[in-house]
């Protein structure tokens, strides 16, 4: 093992040497929920003061199988225009088959631009552009349809919010001719402006007072707005929307908006973005967004019902889960059947598999950081979920422009049911069914263009509790109330500032309350009540174009205490006779880092993010440093490399370096205040190659040594006449695989993609130990996934799972104890045996109704299709001479409604 | 009507569920032999006790002691039992569940043994008994275990219908555990063997240690058709109940109540040092009930006291087979502290 000082420094001269030389870049995928999501996990979204505009037009090549067929189409493209004004990363994100799709996309590449500008600065941005086909009359050359500079519609409303119709609405861009047209029934006008600029909008309605307004409508632009005429004596007010990024599915009219982000790339060098479609209608997820997760390459299967998060071959409490930076203690509720964030709360999902920047810490495994949305900026908007397992709603809102709220509570309905199934079994008691509830809420104010603060609550709870009767056969001592509760409850402030054109700062702090309650019968009641507290601020500055300096500070306190009561295990004595011991400790963790992380892009498509980080464990008085890099070479629009290497600590966790006395073994310790933080080190190697607009292909392999690993002693050896420390540092790892994700990007049709992961994942325990495969050891795992779109609102969907078994511990045989008259199980050789194959199939249904008032979505769901018998473990009768497999889920339906309205 | 909806989505909701955990459930459910049921060899318990006052189970330093193996069986078969008794403080501790091979034991050479009950073995530490009754010598000296206690742990294996032979291993259970720790293995055509193990309590001369104990015993068992009145069962006066067609966990046949008395002073008073407070507290011992049948069903395999119910009945309901016949019901109990008794009752089932 190396000395870490030693290991630190060469893998400082490690990444300097070959990160510009061989251009290796690390990757990471991101799971948004906006096709534009926001690259930075810490800096907003930035709306430059002015969006890029096109300079030069490019006309496209009409296909001419589609003009022999007389077939128009428009094709809808997301792009990067960069402060060169050149269009890059040119993706179809509405498709028209591939003819039309080819030729709008080189078109597109020859469109020149005005770069976007904030501050007197030229930024890179996101656009979309929607490009026509139309045919031209009878002769000539095909020619693509000229779309409007801009377009301004919208309503004309009374004050008490009635359509006024007849009203005549004005529009006049300086000395222009000013262009005029009269509000239909519904109060509806619209204007398809030829150029964009400042116009001057003038609304009359008889009997009220006129109405003017000035609309700056950039090029692309398409604008919707809600006049509100009033009387005379009463001033009137205007709400202007943009609109959404997407048109509504299955209505062709509905005009494709341009949403303009000021776009930075990311740190973590690579990203795959999941679009809101692919995230909502995989099947198997019910429409949970975070769900999504499970399907992406890198990620384990978890065991049935645990809901945990296995990343390349990591423990699940190796994997840190963050919402805007702050750490919360689970993702999924029990059972995994949903996540604690609604889908409609949610703005990006960044999961990074290994190799992440320096700005998370405290992990060996990977991370995942949730981004909660920002409420829109005008009008109202709910959405209502129910399906079997639980019901949701949403609202979100304006109180003012700047003023803006988002709300959203879930509750499961599984105890109702669960009540009523267990009640007809006499021995078991069901006293507080499994529930689940989850909220969260989010009120934004933007004082300034520069500042925006934001107060968020979010929460969870998932409580169970079931009373055995009598006791069971296995144990005579199993008898009694079992349960568990787990919970969070957290506010946070977030404060985001542009201080200079070129430097942003972003502020966050959060307290709040995480607690663990489990009984287990008469035997144990543990209690754990954390009242975490972070601290994050980030500085981040451009010193020039192409060389940008992150650096931030981030704290942790926990100050909490645990109770555990329990009965102590003694030689000769029932489980049920033996003495009760409560240990209970109360403690902080205080645990301060600070990073500092460079973006350097050095040349066109070579990008370099080497970073630092430097963290104290305050329970164990240890300094960290983790010294990080990772590139990506974009060689051409097709080939791209990446790689990484990278340093990453954990700290131990609370009870095993406690310093509380441990009542049950008098005279020792809960944990060891000596031990060492855990230490891994990740090696990432890649490629990736677009074969079309739609398919593109990412490979990337990974290795990862783990050592100073926690074990702990046991048992026998702590009633030794000199015990050991109760953990040690022993323990090491070696992980290794590699991922493929083979992608088709939602075209008008088609979604899927194959995703593969070859994983070793072995440990031991001690130096020139056994080495045995852990529990996440999955050598193959494989999901292949699709949904198309059949029209008319209608949507079919399958996804294909296919994982090694994990490793299984089989049971040897038993040894009949006659002092507690139970058999004590006897291992055989650890991790020697594995559950065979997972292999399932689970299709899914979706349907949208589109209305005036929004629209209404129903989807149905088949778990497990083919009644796949997919063994999960096994169960032994009371004396484990007896044993048949335990298998996972049956064919299990789902359905769910959802419904969705707009009030502007 | 609105109430009569909400009804009826509730109600949908629950078939739909139930048929969802119905074939959940039928997936995992197992079809395995239940704790009560006897179908082969088993073993019991231990009961050990000071030669000189066989009530006492605690002997003390260089009493003799006797420790009698009670097992049951469904077959007539001729039970061999090896003991291998070794000092707690020197063995360590007692086995935990995956900790098989805890401590260590001497190498033995590979023999069959106990082939007559009269095979013995001594080394320094360590003694090697045969038979379902035996005897041996407490060591006079050795000294409290990790727990504060002196006793004596025992490793054994009970072999019906075969023969016990010493594992050439010496003992390796780290690596075969066939019989756990236990480094014996029972051998035999038609033979069942069972490993075990066992603490005996070590009391001491001055009896101040809170280990002094006596074995809980079993004063009578009453029976009578669930509902009614029981009565003390006898071999004069055997329990009868009708056969019952319908074997299911929600059978409505008639049950037979079967409850068990123990004498006054089965729940033993006993010092013992509160580890939270570490000061010494009277603590009352609980019961282990466990019941076995040959046949038909019980309602559970064991009743225990527990915190809640420190004096909790020890009665189980007994649903007869199908068909007529007697039925042993054994009934073996423990006050957790190495106590254990046991007694076999008949009913017949017309």
């Amino acid at each position: 093992m190396l000395a870490p000082r030693t290991l630190t420094g060469a893998l400082i001269a490690l990444v300097a040497t070959i990160a510009p030389a061989a251009a290796l870049a690390q990757g990471a995928f991101t799971a948004g929920t906006t096709g534009a999501s926001d690259p930075d996990a810490g800096a907003p979204a930035q709306t430059p003061d002015a969006p890029p505009r096109v300079l030069r037009f490019a006309e496209a090549d009409y296909p001419e199988a589609e003009r022999a067929a007389g077939r128009e189409a428009s094709v809808t493209v997301e792009l990067t225009v960069t402060t060169e004004g050149r269009a890059t990363e040119v993706n179809v994100v509405e498709s028209a088959g591939e003819a039309f799709d080819r030729a709008a996309v080189a078109a597109v590449q020859r469109f020149e631009f005005t770069p976007a500008v904030q501050g007197g600065q030229r930024i890179a941005a996101r656009i979309r552009y929607r490009y026509r086909f139309r045919l031209r009359a009878q002769q000539g050359p095909a020619q693509p349809h000229r779309e409007p500079a801009a377009v301004l519609r919208g309503v004309v409303r009374s004050q008490d919010n009635r359509p006024l119709a007849g009203a005549t609405v004005t529009a006049q861009l300086g000395t222009a001719a000013p262009v005029s047209t009269t509000t239909a029934a519904d109060g509806t006008f619209r204007f398809a402006l030829e150029a964009a600029g400042a116009y001057e909008v003038t609304v009359q309605s008889a009997g009220l007072r006129p109405y003017r307004s000035r609309e700056r409508l950039y090029e692309r632009d398409d604008v919707r707005v809600v006049y509100r005429m009033s009387r005379p004596a009463v001033a009137s007010n205007t709400t202007r929307t943009q609109q959404p990024t997407r048109s509504r599915r299955g209505n062709d009219d509905d005009e494709q908006g341009v949403t303009v982000r000021g776009v930075r790339p990311a740190r973590e060098v690579t990203r795959t973005t999941l679009e809101r479609r692919e995230i909502t209608r995989i099947p198997g997820t019910g429409g949970d967004a975070l769900r999504s997760l499970q399907n992406l390459p890198g990620m384990s299967r978890a065991p049935f019902l645990s809901g945990a998060l296995i990343v390349r071959g990591a423990a699940p409490a190796d994997t840190n889960v963050l919402v805007d930076g702050t750490v919360v203690p689970l993702l999924y509720h029990f059972g995994g059947l949903s996540s604690v964030i609604q889908t409609e709360m949610l703005d990006r999902i960044d999961f990074y598999p290994g190799n992440f920047s320096a700005r998370f810490g405290r992990a060996m495994g990977g991370v995942v950081d949730v981004g909660l949305r920002s409420p829109r900026s005008s009008g109202y908007r709910a959405v209502v979920n129910v399906s079997l397992i639980d019901a949701s709603v949403f609202i979100e809102g304006a109180i003012r422009p700047n003023l803006t709220f988002a709300i959203a509570g879930r509750r499961s309905y599984v105890d109702v049911v669960l009540n009523a199934v267990l009640g007809a079994f006499d021995t078991v008691n069901l006293t507080a069914a499994p529930v689940y509830y989850d909220y969260q809420g989010v009120l934004e104010w933007r004082p300034h263009p520069k500042h925006k603060l934001r107060l968020s609550v979010f929460g969870t709870d998932d409580r169970l509790e079931v009373l055995f009767r009598q006791p069971g056969d296995m144990a005579p001592s199993f008898a009694g109330n079992f349960g568990f509760q787990t919970r969070y409850h957290i506010a946070q402030l977030l404060w985001t500032h542009d201080i200079a054109p070129t430097t942003q700062g972003r502020f966050m702090f959060s307290g709040g309350l995480t607690g663990l309650g489990i009984s287990a019968g008469d035997l144990v009641k543990f209690e754990l009540n954390f009242y975490p507290q972070n601290l994050r601020y980030e500085l981040s500055h451009q010193f020039v174009p192409g060389a940008r300096l992150n650096v931030g500070l981030d704290m942790e306190w926990n100050p909490g205490n645990t109770r555990v009561d329990a009965v102590r295990p003694e030689p000769g004595r029932p489980l049920s006779s033996a003495p009760r011991v409560t240990t209970e400790f109360t403690g902080s963790a205080y645990l301060p880092a600070l990073y500092a992380e460079a973006e350097l892009t050095p040349h066109t498509g070579l990008r370099f993010v080497p970073g630092v980080r430097l963290d104290y464990v305050g329970p164990t008085r240890q300094w960290n440093l983790s010294p990080r890099g990772s590139a990506r070479w974009d060689i051409d629009r097709r080939w791209a490399i990446k790689g990484g290497i990278g340093m990453f600590t954990q700290q131990p966790a609370a009870q095993e370096y406690s310093r509380a006395p441990n009542n049950a073994f008098p005279g020792q310790l809960i944990g060891n205040p000596n031990l060492l933080t855990q230490r891994a080190t990740h090696y990432t190697l890649g490629f990736e190659h677009i074969f079309s607009p739609y398919i593109n292909v990412s490979v990337e392999g990974f290795l990862k040594f783990l050592d100073n690993l926690v074990v702990a002693t046991p048992t026998t050896q702590l009633l030794s006449q000199n015990p050991p420390p109760p953990f040690n540092n022993n323990g090491s790892g070696l992980v290794y695989g590699a991922e493929v994700l083979l992608r088709h990007k939602p075209s008008s049709r088609f979604f899927g993609w194959v995703a593969y992961t070859l994983l070793s994942s072995v440990r031991r325990d001690a130096p020139g130990g056994e080495l045995y495969p852990t529990s996440a050891d999955q050598t193959h795992i494989l999901t292949v996934l699709g949904s198309v779109r059949l029209g008319r609102g209608w949507e079919v969907g399958a996804r294909f799972r296919l994982v090694t078994g994990s490793p299984t511990t089989p049971v040897a045989g038993a040894l009949y104890d006659a002092n507690s008259f139970s058999y004590v199980m006897l291992n055989g050789m650890r991790a020697s045996a594995r559950n065979p194959y997972f292999h399932q199939l689970d299709l899914r249904v979706d349907k949208t109704w589109t209305y005036s008032w929004g629209s209404l979505s129903f989807f149905a769901e088949v778990l497990n299709a083919y009644y796949a018998q997919n063994q999960e473990g096994v169960q032994y009768n009371y004396n484990y001479t007896e044993s048949q497999p335990v298998m996972g889920l049956p064919i299990f339906p789902n359905l769910g409604f959802r419904a969705e309205t707009t009030i502007l | 009507m609105k109430t009569r909806r909400s009804s009826r989505t509730r109600t949908a909701l629950v078939i739909a569920s139930m048929a969802v955990l119905a074939t959940a459930g039928a997936q995992s459910c197992a079809t395995f032999t239940e704790a009560w049921q006897l179908t082969d060899f088993r073993i019991l318990g231990v009961r050990a006790y000071a030669e000189s006052d066989p009530t006492r189970n605690s002997p003390r330093r260089g009493e003799t002691a006797v420790v009698e193996l009670s097992t049951a069986d469904v077959r007539d078969r001729n039970v061999r039992v090896a003991w291998l008794i070794v000092d707690s403080a020197a063995f360590g501790t007692t086995m935990t569940s995956g900790d098989a091979g805890a401590g260590s034991t001497p190498s033995l050479p590979a023999i069959s043994i106990c082939d007559t009950p009269d095979f013995a073995l001594d080394f320094p530490g360590l003694t090697l008994r045969c038979g379902t009754r035996s005897s041996f010598t407490v060591p006079s000296t050795g000294g409290p275990d990790a727990r504060g206690r002196e006793s004596l742990t025992i490793f054994g294996v009970a072999c019906a219908g075969g023969r016990i032979r010493v594992r050439p291993t010496g003992g390796d259970a780290g690596t075969g555990a066939s019989t756990g720790g236990v480094p014996f293995e029972c051998t035999g055509g038609e033979s069942r063997g069972w490993p075990f193990q066992y603490t005996m309590l070590v009391g001491s001369a001055a009896g101040n240690t809170g280990n002094d104990n006596r074995h809980p015993q079993i004063v009578g068992v009453r029976a009578g058709i669930m509902g009614g009145t029981l009565s003390p069962v006898t071999d004069a006066a055997i329990p009868r109940i009708q056969r019952c067609a319908d074997q299911s966990r929600m059978s409505q046949c008639t049950r037979l109540r079967v409850e068990v008395d123990f004498n006054e002073g089965a729940r033993e008073s006993y010092p013992e040092r509160d580890p939270n407070t570490n000061t010494i507290v009277m603590r009352d011992e609980r019961l282990v009930t466990g019941f076995i049948i040959t046949k038909g069903r019980l309602s559970g395999g064991f009743r225990t006291d527990s915190a809640a119910e420190p004096r909790s009945v020890m009665g189980n309901d007994f649903l007869p087979p199908t068909e007529p016949g007697d039925v042993r019901m054994v009934i073996y109990a423990t006050d957790g502290r190495g106590g254990f008794d046991t007694r076999e009752i008949t009913i017949r089932v017309d």
